[in-house]
């Protein structure tokens, strides 16, 4: 942890001190280099943001341009008061509330496990690697195919287990939006697995030998020393998957399209189709900054809570 | 005790094993499925006869290997823009103090943050205006201004390891400021840019949400929009899905095995250095 570096202007050493340019102060330099990157962000990232904002307090039909005016509130108001709207919200909850948790216990036993282990180990960690590096369409399709009812390997095992009526999975209204958690949990263990592992690695042995010493039992130990000492890496895990579970769209996509019944459905699939299904693009950047900001807000509390251990972000 | 100590690595090394096995499962069980003719493929075992004909089947019909090559050209010329611009930045931004720099750099975290919905709907109505849907200028453009934030971010962290001594016995030397980034600095920092392309590249090997909004003549489309298609629109021939899905998936698992050491450091380096 140095918490020192870079930190304040005057205390960092890791600025550049001579000046060998009469013309350009290094600040001057720091900042043209430095611009380049930030037009491109201008542009293509905070302008649009911005024209999304202006459009979402505008009545904006795709398939009635002319029709554009401003509208104030409304359509915040139409969506905060649309039930669909809801569903999605909660199904986005339940989705990351279930799903992060899950992973993180998950994670944790298998991260421990692999500390403890010597011979492997990296090999085991390169296995890991490659779920989680999958492009979300392509675990979809690939789960998709698993939980087929007729040809699928999972009902399969199950039929022949002796399970007369498996479940649709998919299929099944009140099963679908967990059955796509399944895979979440399945693509991203390995992620928490590789954080915590890491993290597990850079504990100095001494802590636990003086714990052993002092007789401490291998619970104990893990509530009072591993889980303190891990607490930045874990917050640092939480605000990485959180963000991405809150804002599942490919998987729900290509598994479900929010079904059966709109029951799978998220917050950014509810975003797409105000704007490419109802063509309504107020509604549609309406959502995109409620949901934004939800993100923000999340967001900002996990990095302050970050920066008060610590860390560097 | 010696004994507890024991039993803890047997169950640590059957939790591994199992876990691993889980988590390796679809994907062996996708290339088993790839591999078995039409007629078996809906059959679970293993394929009785392997072949190939899913492979050739799917490149004949679909334009698959068209998918292909456009994902490969739009994630490196996107990964090309961003780290070029990404390093340049992170250079300015680690070894010079401006004003409102803080900021900067707190609003590219933020931007990390935003769901691609978000940015892909004003993206989309702004392109059409100049014609820019449906280009792959627009589609790279687009996924590099998603990937500076991560690569200024890789990169300042590499960068901020290196000690400022070096930098200044180059300047002494009479490198200019913009020498000491091409020779002393990135060589020294190349683990950073392999780390910064790696993932620079995923984040446009792996979208969906922004080449589905941005992108939807059948010639540009990349491969995870073109398999999705597939999915949707001749009824699911998983024969044809399952080699196109391998054939996505390959150079995503040569990445992993070949680069993991990067990328574990990739992974953790926010996390863990702290």
């Amino acid at each position: 942890m140095n918490r020192t570096k870079g930190s304040t202007a005057h205390a960092s050493p890791s600025h550049t001190r001579l000046r060998t340019s009469w013309w350009l102060s290094n600040a001057a330099f720091g900042f043209l280099i430095v611009l380049p990157a930030l037009m491109v962000l201008g542009v293509f990232f905070v302008y649009p943001m911005l024209y999304s904002s202006y459009m979402s307090f505008h009545f904006f039909d795709l398939a009635k341009p002319q029709q554009f005016r401003f509208v104030g509130l409304e359509n915040y108001v139409q969506i905060l008061q649309n039930e669909e709207f809801h569903r999605a919200l909660f199904n986005t909850f339940l989705y990351a509330g279930l799903a992060v948790p899950l992973e993180f216990v998950l994670g944790m036993l298998l991260a421990l496990a692999l500390a403890n282990i010597q011979v492997g180990r990296s090999l085991f960690r390169t296995l890991l690697i490659i779920p989680m590096m999958l492009a979300p369409v392509a675990m979809g399709l690939m789960w998709k195919f698993m939980y087929n009812n007729e040809f699928g390997i999972i009902n399969f095992v199950l039929k022949s287990l002796g399970v007369n009526s498996p479940p649709l999975w998919l299929a099944d209204p009140n099963l679908a939006l967990y059955s796509v958690i399944v895979v979440d949990i399945w693509a991203t263990t390995p992620l928490i697995v590789l954080l915590m592992l890491a993290g597990l690695l850079s504990i100095p042995h001494e802590f636990y030998e003086a714990a052993t010493i002092d007789g401490a039992g291998i619970l104990s130990v893990f509530r009072h020393i591993t889980l303190p000492l891990l607490q930045p890496v874990i917050l640092v895990a939480l605000l990485i998957r959180g963000m991405d579970a809150f804002r599942v769209f490919d998987v729900i996509f290509v598994m479900t399209k929010g079904g059966p019944a709109m029951r799978s459905d998220v917050l950014s699939f509810f975003a797409y189709r105000q704007a490419f299904t109802h063509r309504q693009i107020g509604d549609a950047t309406a959502t995109a900054w409620l949901m934004t900001l939800m993100l923000l807000a999340g967001g900002f509390l996990l990095i302050r809570a970050v920066r008060r251990q610590g860390g560097a972000l | 005790m010696k004994r507890k100590r024991h039993v803890l690595l047997w169950l640590s090394y059957v939790i591994v094993l199992s876990a691993t096995g889980v988590f390796l499962f679809p994907i062996v069980w996708l290339v088993l499925s790839s591999l078995k003719p039409p007629s078996e493929i809906l059959e679970i075992s293993l394929p009785a006869q392997p072949t190939l004909t899913n492979y050739t089947n799917v490149l004949g019909t679909f334009p698959v290997g068209r998918y292909l090559r456009n994902s490969v050209f739009v994630a490196l010329s996107s990964t090309f823009v961003s780290l070029l611009l990404g390093s340049l930045a992170a250079y300015g931004f680690t070894r010079y103090r401006f004003h409102g720099r803080r900021f900067l750099l707190l609003a590219t975290l933020l931007m990390r943050m935003l769901p691609a919905i978000a940015i892909g709907i004003p993206l989309f109505i702004l392109f059409s205006r100049i014609r820019m849907t449906n280009t792959f200028a627009g589609l790279i453009i687009a996924h590099a201004a998603v990937q500076l934030p991560l690569v200024i971010w890789i990169m300042q962290g590499f960068l901020e390891d290196i000690p400022v001594e070096l930098a200044e016995a180059g300047m002494v030397d009479g490198c200019n400021r913009l020498n000491v980034l091409y020779h002393i600095l990135l060589p020294l920092a190349t683990p950073g840019l392999a780390v910064a392309a790696i993932f620079a590249f995923l984040i446009s090997w792996n979208d969906f949400g922004l080449s589905l909004i941005l992108i939807s003549t059948p010639d540009l489309l990349t491969m995870p929009v073109g398999m999705s298609n597939m999915n949707l629109m001749y009824g699911v021939r998983w024969d044809n899905l399952s080699a196109a899905a391998v054939m996505y998936i390959v150079p995503t698992i040569a990445l992993a095995l070949l680069l993991q050491r990067y990328i574990v450091r990739g992974l953790t380096m926010g996390a863990v250095k702290g």
